[in-house]
């Protein structure tokens, strides 16, 4: 049997497979009526396009991702595993087109699948003649958003495809990063940067009437926490401060637990400032699963969407619960790591509750969102460790010790990574150079 | 640890401070080579994840929203309050569904061979096929409609006022022509940049306009990279600190440098 | 309005899937108020049905690591110990009255989840600095813009370097974000958007 070559990457896949298991690439798209009727090049097989035409579509192909895929073993007591044993109607024609990635930043951000858009058109014109396969191979290389780590760096600087392992790199970073916040160089700088939208948020917030009702959307998990905690601690601490009423859900399984420790942290703090009344008036919703498709609940039907807080009680004894009932929130909050989460909340919620939205979101979240900052969908937006450091000063707060050691790390860490990656980038266009990448310009 | 294990035994702390600590070093040790202890923790986090997941859709999800409501009338009159329908459509209907959706499921796992219980295969696959209709229909829904009501009608009409002058301008006009130029261009340049109809005629002067909107991408791309940059040296910096603070909290830092003495 | 090859199971599939398409689309167009309890009731039923898919992916998982072990397959051990925390987890977490917020769950988040995908995360920043010396080049298409991007945003997010900067530097990185950025995003999100409405429609006639 033949495993079809996933037109994307080149790699096999399990005859059945939608999707391709390597760049998750849609490997079967359904004739229309008409095209099933009339074209079937003969030269095509029934799962895919022969090896000469993935090579004559797309040149840039390494000749080596499409070897021929090492024949599947079918156990003798699986033998349903066979392709003639499937059934008629799980099967359906495939075909194979070509499918164009727009991947984010050379593999770094998540890919956008555009050959739907109407771009296939495009993609049937061959790529630009003035390119030489090598070439090609090369932007492909670069845009490919499965990063492949390989042990020896098997590639030249600079030679495209995969992101090469280089340890060297991994230890300059660790020992200068190391280095310099044990010796406390470069030395941090008490105010970063205010990027715009930190003021509106603290405004929005201090203008909050007491027991304001505050819907919050929690979208980070531990695996985030390290930044996130940093930007959010501060923006709790206020609404903690500002008694206000907050229901707090999640569409991560992570999301409640990191939510509770981040929370009890922020009134700790305020207790430990002397604020003795700092106790949240919080509800947690909890988990809720289902992605966008459940979102629009909370939009709409709060009482639906959280019948019952975690520990299991209704809106009859949960006040806060109640309270969103019957009562509009005056405030959205998203905590998120990752602009899509927020983007989903202005899709799916915003417009059907029309609460403003502040965004506290990750660095990387930041720039994706200045669009809805922009058309006024996001009221206030606090982002990245110098949000977070910022929105605490505002506070006008004394740090504790050792919340004081972490700020100073992160101020000094953050420069000794601009030291390495002004490093890197001069060692890197170096390396491009001696190899002669220049004549790829 | 937390306040949140307070009620366990100082012991069970402890030997949590430590596994975690562990567990870290295992995965950071990935950076040095490709290596068993980091899948062996990579392996354990899976596993626990998916435990912890398990567990909350069970205890935060079905059973208080579907099972206790269906055991316990009285809870369910109480959320009923909440919900404008009966409870076969609240309750029973989605729990049919949750069944079908598992048989369908199993029997895709299972794969039995065709010869045997054809019929049966063939029933639960087309039973199992509505509950993830209704779940790709409900998404395909909700992403048009909040598509256009989130993103495409409020962008696009911040993008027209920008470009006409009047109150609805945030800056200069020179500014807000300068946007949508630069929005119209990056637009362009991802619909139609490789299109050869930019590449004759009047569809130059097109082109000149897609050429504005991808150096407006690039530098985007820039500035994004940049601030990537700025949320994982976070993130391992955080983790630095973690390590100090650990290496603190388990003597091991003492017993370190004893062993360098 | 079916395609002629099209099975029983994928015309009930279609009917059942637009039918609810069709409800969220009425819905949220607010052109019949009516169907707003129909709406929440859906909704209510995707967040349930979503949660029974999440169990089954995990009894998937479980299978797969079963076959492993049963097999004898490469790193069999491994998958073997995955499933011994996998159940182990779940039956603690199970048998425990307050589920995820009992202490022992809670205990299992501290020690094992929050710090093992903390550490996973943080690894991403070494990726990231290989990916900017491997791609951040001036020879590459658009280096010179995305270096250019790159730089002036990180003099003026770096609080060292941010202290000694003109203010009128560290302003028009400001004006960078929020405009010319700013409009280029909105026409990527815009191109996203529309795409995104389109997807919708080719997969619906394209699955016919």
């Amino acid at each position: 049997m033949s495993q079809p070559l996933c037109p994307h990457c080149g790699q096999p896949n399990p005859a059945d497979a939608e999707y391709c298991a390597h760049c998750g690439t849609l490997l079967r798209l359904p004739p229309e009526p008409e095209e099933a009727a009339q074209e079937t090049p003969p030269q095509e097989s029934e799962s895919g396009p022969s090896e000469e035409d993935l090579l004559a579509q797309q040149p840039w192909l390494q000749p080596e991702e499409l070897a021929p895929p090492p024949e599947m073993e079918v156990p003798p007591d699986q033998p349903w595993l066979r392709p003639e044993q499937e059934e008629a109607d799980a099967v359906r024609p495939p075909r194979q087109t070509p499918q164009r990635q727009l991947t984010g930043l050379q593999g770094l951000l998540e890919p956008a699948d555009l050959s739907w858009a109407g771009l296939e058109p495009s993609l049937a014109t061959p790529p630009s003649p003035e390119l030489a396969d090598p070439q090609l191979r090369e932007l492909r290389g670069a845009f490919r958003e499965d990063v492949h780590l390989a042990d020896p760096p098997a590639q030249a600087p600079g030679g495209g495809a995969a992101l090469a392992r280089r340890p060297w790199i991994y230890w300059l970073l660790l020992i200068l990063m190391g280095g310099g916040i044990f010796l406390g160089f470069p030395p941090g700088q008490e105010e970063p940067h205010a990027w715009p939208g930190l003021l509106e948020a603290h405004a929005a917030i201090e203008a909050l009437p007491e027991e304001s009702l505050v819907l919050v959307d929690w979208s980070y998990d531990p695996a985030t926490a390290g930044e996130m905690d940093l930007v959010a601690l501060g923006v709790f601490e206020h609404l903690v401060e500002r008694r206000a009423r907050f229901l707090v859900v999640s569409q991560l399984p992570g999301g409640p637990a990191s939510a509770r420790r981040l929370i009890q942290r922020a009134s700790g703090r305020l207790r430990g400032a002397g604020i003795r009344e700092a106790i949240p008036l919080v509800s947690e919703g909890g988990y809720l699963p289902g992605g966008p498709a459940s979102l629009p609940l909370l939009g709409q039907a709060p009482g639906a969407g959280v019948p019952v807080n975690i520990q299991g009680q209704p809106a009859q004894v949960d006040p806060i619960l109640r309270a969103l009932q019957v009562e509009r929130p005056a405030l959205a909050l998203v905590v998120a790591a990752q602009s899509e989460d927020v983007r989903r909340w202005l899709e799916q919620v915003q417009p059907l509750n029309q609460a403003p939205v502040i965004a506290v979101t990750s660095a990387a979240a930041d720039p994706a969102l200045r669009p809805y900052w922009d058309s006024g969908q996001i009221q206030g937006l606090v982002s990245g460790f110098d949000g977070g450091i910022r929105y605490r000063q505002l506070l006008n707060r004394p740090l504790l010790p050792q919340e004081e050691r972490l700020l100073g790390w992160q101020l000094t860490g953050q420069g000794m990574g601009f030291i390495v990656l002004v490093i890197l980038v001069i060692l890197g266009n170096l390396a491009g150079l001696l190899s002669g990448e220049e004549e790829r310009s | 640890m937390t306040p949140f294990t307070a009620a366990l035994p100082p012991l069970w702390n402890d030997l949590g401070v430590i596994l975690g600590f562990v567990l870290s070093l295992f995965l950071f040790s990935y950076l040095l080579k490709e290596n068993v202890l980091a899948r062996l923790a990579q392996y354990i986090l899976a596993g626990a994840s998916l435990g912890y997941a398990g567990v909350l859709i069970v205890k935060n999800v079905l059973a208080p929203r579907l099972l206790a409501p269906l055991l316990a009338p009285r809870l369910a009159l109480q959320i009923q309050e909440s919900l404008a329908t009966p409870p076969l459509l609240s309750w029973w209907i989605p729990l049919i569904l949750g069944l079908l959706l598992w048989l369908g499921g199993i029997e895709a796992m299972r794969r039995p061979p065709a010869a045997q219980g054809a019929s049966l295969r063939k029933l639960l696959r087309l039973l199992g096929v509505l509950p993830v209709a209704l779940l790709l229909g409900t998404g395909l829904g909700v992403g048009i409609a909040g598509a256009i009501q989130g993103t495409l009608a409020p962008q696009f009409l911040r993008a027209a006022a920008l470009g006409l002058p009047g109150e609805e301008v945030a800056g200069p006009v020179l500014t807000g022509l300068l946007t949508l130029i630069v929005t119209g261009g990056a637009l362009l340049h991802l619909r139609a940049g490789e299109s050869r109809l930019l590449q004759r005629g009047p569809g130059r002067l097109l082109a000149g306009w897609a050429w504005i909107g991808q150096r407006a991408l690039w530098l985007a791309a820039g500035l994004i990279f940049a601030r990537l940059l700025a949320a994982r040296l976070s993130l391992l910096i955080a983790q630095l600190n973690y390590f100090a603070t650990q290496l603190q909290e388990t003597g091991l830092w003492q017993w370190l440098l004893a062993q360098l003495r | 309005m079916f395609s002629p090859n099209a099975t029983w199971t994928n015309r009930i599939g279609l009917l059942v899937a637009t039918a609810a398409a069709l409800l969220v689309l009425v819905d949220r167009s607010g052109f019949w108020p009516g169907t707003r309890p129909y709406a929440t009731l859906l909704y209510g039923w995707v967040l349930l049905l979503s949660g029974f898919a999440l169990l089954l992916g995990i009894a998937n998982v479980l299978w797969v690591h079963l076959w492993r072990v049963v097999k004898g397959q490469e790193e069999w051990v491994l998958s073997l110990l995955l499933i011994g925390v996998l159940l182990a987890v779940l039956l603690l977490g199970l048998l425990a009255p307050s589920g995820t917020t009992s202490p022992i769950m809670e205990w299992v988040f501290d020690s094992v989840i929050a710090p093992s995908q903390a550490t996973l995360f943080a690894l991403t920043a070494f990726f990231l600095m290989a990916a900017a010396y491997q791609f951040l080049r001036l020879s590459h298409p658009g280096g010179v813009w995305i270096l250019l991007g790159v730089f002036l945003t990180l003099l003026v997010q770096t609080p060292f370097t941010q202290a000694n900067l003109p203010g009128i530097l560290v302003d028009f990185v400001d004006w960078l974000l929020i405009w010319p950025v700013m409009a280029a995003l909105r026409g990527a999100l815009l191109g996203v958007g529309l795409a995104a409405v389109l997807t919708g429609f080719t997969l619906y006639l394209r699955h016919r």
